[in-house]
């Protein structure tokens, strides 16, 4: 039964965490410019573009 | 000697860009029109394919999901007020180091979007980071001072953006989402915690602490969310209104004090906690979905600052000051680059000037005007050369002063097709709740057990058909007409829209595109193949609707630009340019061709020395849906009017042209005389979709009202609706939208009546258990959702006709 309880409060930080995140994200206002941060990863591919034209 | 780099880039060899259907245009993916050629709806969308293929930056079009983006427009690399720069101008040259510039943008879509103002951007120097806003349509650019915005600016509106200041009102409480989240988050880890009670778990340690973690999830939720419910009811209340929002805050109110004696006591028979956390949540939601997109279709266009942010180059002392209007004063002198607006009737210094007055007349020509005469205010200047002006008057006594007023959304405090229908629910729930209360109280003799019913009812009559359903139906519709390249801004549009029966159109710009098309082409087939390249250069080196009317049907020769010859530009008269020892001449026929008599004024003449080489007739040009709609809407019952400022017979022949009776079609019609004619038709039925500035206090007195002209804030901020497609079409589609969302609103209060019979009646035997009311309260929550979402999500029949 203590590894349940256990198990609860682990499951309760994550969702704190979980909230605490959301906030974050709200506060810095990502949620308004996805298309933006969709386009991460296009920016790692032109960064390791030149890098094979070199090898 | 004319800047070519600004002009038209040479036709090209650009194949349409992949993903696109054969019938969508290559760079707006709009309906193509029948005159259409390389696969672009107009001029514009092809320059700016060109401009991003030359660049390299193809990859946009992979990138772009949304399917209509609005037609580019090329007007606005030649009218586009820079006044705004100014203050940031300043900002940065004054720089040490780093400085943050935000810009509002318009025209932003999809992550394509941002992706090609992102290259833009980092392809300057002093571009250090660019954070692109998408959903309020704004940007903050990050530079030091080598960075060249004005370039930057030109660059944005040649690629179809356009920019502008950010108001003072764009920062906007996100309270709503945070609490939605928190109590959407609180309500599944209470549902998770209830299920294991539900389900069997035998009383000890950990029944008793999931019980606890059930009601402390309830309590934060009440916490968080209530207080968004109990304000509005409040508010309600001092008004003697009662809203929605007060059965909400009412049964939140009971069902929490009803848990929390449940808690105090060990009484489990009212420890609705897990209903109570996700009956907060899903109306969160709801109030959430009602405020999101209207809000972002507000957000989209630039920002309208009214009078108070209209600025004009004022001479004084020998310089010239970026003054506000509104200081203006009688004798003062004024400088008016090329593209802006004359904001006070002022008296012409120049020799000469053409002005474009189709946003105050209607009129599609530039009108010409001599040394002393007075240009209106409203005009803009539509040469190569600042206009120089003495103001007749102060801008107090301006005209502009009316037209231009701040525009006042329609709100309405509750839409009317749901307000009948709340005010029925809180009434029955109200009064369910204090009968049960009163006879099970004396019926059993225990105000506990009253209680326990009373709760119960107030927790299974689920208001979702009304809290969440309408706001989600709503937003279906929104979204739908948005893909249909319809933005709607004002909430109370789709109430409205059920009650239409008139259509009131403007002529030139709204039923015509406000450009010109050749009538026939012919002429140009005989031309040699170096003709045509003369005749090119001439006619894009015009900012001339008939020398655009020329180039888009020289497109199909494929000319080269001459980018060595010098073009001047005769005001008034037409454009001329030496080539190979020869003169040639574009223009009126009495000025390009010896001896010619003055003909018609749609007439013109291409010539070598004073020889004809060709004459052109240009006419406008209709939208190409534009009969085909007029007459599915008389189809559908509509009456369809004409209202313009242009010449009578013109008018008149356009409306026999569309199948419009000629008794309503008026022509000769300055603003005033269209809100008078409003005034006196519109029995609170009557659409008025307009374009210029000549038509705002007609869309203003309008019961509802609509625009295809987005190039300016002025006309959006007036009306309920704006639309970015190069057709009409989607007037008929909002309007059919609305008739189905009833039908589809109407369903669900029918479903809701029917489900909170049957629950209340099962609360008001005192059979409601807390288990029971957390199945059934989700259930019908998402067989409301589900079947809204049936009838009028994407994939519905409403859309595909």
């Amino acid at each position: 039964m203590e590894i349940l309880i256990l198990t609860v409060f682990v499951s309760l930080i994550v969702a704190a965490a979980g909230v605490l995140f959301f906030a974050w994200n709200i506060h810095h206002r990502a949620h308004e410019h996805i298309e933006q941060l969709s386009l991460l990863p296009l920016e790692e591919e032109a960064r390791r573009e030149p890098r094979k034209d070199r090898a | 000697m004319l800047d070519f780099s600004q002009v038209t880039p040479s036709p090209s060899k650009a194949p349409a860009p992949p993903g696109l259907a054969a019938a969508r245009c290559g760079h707006c993916g709009n309906a193509l029109p029948r005159d259409a050629r390389d696969g672009f709806c107009c001029a514009g969308c092809k320059t700016v394919h060109d401009l991003i293929t030359d660049a390299g930056l193809q990859r946009y079009y992979d990138l772009r999901e949304a399917a209509i983006v609005p037609p580019a427009l090329l007007a606005a690399t030649g009218r586009s007020d820079r006044n705004w720069l100014e203050p940031l101008r300043e900002r940065l040259a004054a720089a040490d180091g780093s400085l943050e510039l935000p810009i509002k943008l318009q025209g932003l879509r999809c992550a394509g979007c941002v992706w090609l103002i992102q290259q833009l951007f980092t392809s300057h120097a002093g571009a250090l980071r660019i954070s692109v806003n998408s959903a309020r349509g704004s940007a903050r650019l990050c530079v030091d001072r080598r960075f060249p915005l004005e370039s930057f600016v030109s660059e944005l509106e040649r690629f179809g953006y356009m920019a502008g200041a950010i108001g003072d009102s764009e920062q906007s409480d996100d309270g709503l989402l945070l609490r939605t989240g928190v109590c959407l988050a609180l309500s599944a880890n209470a549902m998770m915690f209830a299920a294991a009670i539900y389900l069997g778990l035998p009383e000890g340690p950990l029944y008793s602490l999931l019980h606890a973690l059930n009601f402390a999830c309830a309590s934060l939720a009440v916490l968080v969310g209530a207080p968004v419910f109990t304000s509005s009811a409040y508010r309600a209340l001092q008004q003697r209104v009662l809203h929605l929002d007060l059965p909400i805050a009412l049964g939140i109110a009971l069902t929490y004090a009803a848990a929390l004696w449940s808690f105090a006591t060990g009484h489990t028979a009212a420890a609705y906690y897990d209903s109570l956390a996700t009956f907060i949540a899903l109306m969160l939601l709801g109030r959430y979905l009602k405020q999101r997109i209207v809000e972002r279709n507000r957000r989209e266009l630039l920002t309208n600052s009214g009078l108070d942010g209209l600025l004009v180059r004022r001479v004084h002392g020998g310089k010239v000051e970026l003054v506000a209007a509104t200081e203006l004063q009688a004798g003062d002198a004024l400088l008016i680059p090329p593209g802006d607006l004359v904001p006070v009737a002022g008296a012409l210094q120049n020799d000469s000037a053409q002005c474009s007055l189709d946003w105050i007349n209607g009129e599609s020509e530039p009108t010409t005007y001599a040394r002393g005469s007075v240009v209106p205010a409203g005009a803009f200047n539509a040469g190569a050369a600042p206009l120089q002006l003495v103001c007749q008057t102060a801008f107090g006594s301006s005209q502009l002063v009316e037209l231009l007023g701040q525009g006042q959304l329609r709100e309405a405090p509750a839409t009317r097709r749901t307000h009948t229908f709340s005010l029925l629910y809180v009434s029955a729930v109200l009064v369910a709740g204090a009968g049960a209360l009163l006879y099970w109280t004396v019926s059993s003799g225990s105000l506990t057990r009253g209680l326990e019913v009373a709760t119960a009812i107030f927790v299974v009559t689920c208001p979702c058909a009304i809290g969440i359903a309408v706001p989600m139906a709503e937003e279906l519709v929104l979204a739908g007409l948005r893909r249909a390249g319809l933005f709607v801004r004002a909430p109370s549009f789709l109430d409205r829209a059920l009650a239409v029966r008139r259509v009131v159109f403007d002529k030139t710009g709204t039923l015509t595109t406000g450009r010109l098309q050749l009538v026939d082409s012919a002429p140009l087939a005989q031309l040699e193949a170096a003709a045509h390249d003369v005749l090119y250069t001439l006619t894009v080196a015009s900012g001339h609707p008939k020398s655009a009317a020329v180039a888009h049907a020289l497109a199909a020769f494929a000319p080269q630009l001459q980018s060595g010859l010098h073009v001047t530009e005769s005001t008034g008269h037409g454009v001329e340019t030496s080539s190979g020892g020869h003169v040639y001449r574009l223009g009126q026929a009495s000025w390009a061709e010896h001896g010619a008599a003055a003909l018609s004024g749609d007439d013109l003449v291409f010539s070598m020395d004073g020889v004809a080489l060709c004459r052109l007739r240009t006419r406008e040009t209709l939208r190409d849906d534009a009969r085909a709609e007029l007459a599915a809407l008389t189809q559908d019952g509509y009456e369809t009017f004409i209202l313009s400022g242009d010449d009578d017979a013109r008018v008149r022949a356009l409306a026999t042209d569309l199948g419009v009776p000629a008794e309503r079609a008026l022509g000769k019609q300055s603003p005033r005389d269209k809100a008078a004619f409003i005034a006196r038709h519109d029995h609170g039925d009557m659409l008025m979709i307009g374009d210029g500035v000549n038509d705002s206090l007609a869309v203003a007195q309008a019961f509802t009202s609509g625009t295809p002209s987005i190039d300016r804030a002025v006309m959006p901020s007036r009306t309920d609706f704006y639309f970015v497609t190069p057709g009409l079409a989607p007037i008929r589609v909002a309007l059919r939208a609305a008739q189905v969302l009833s039908t589809v609103l109407r369903r669900n209060q029918i479903f809701a009546v029917s489900y909170n019979v049957a629950v209340v009646s099962v609360a008001l035997l005192g059979l409601m258990k807390p288990w029971l009311a957390a199945v059934l309260m989700p259930l019908s929550s998402i067989a409301v959702l589900a079947s809204t979402s049936w009838s009028l999500g994407s994939r519905s029949s409403l859309w595909k006709s």
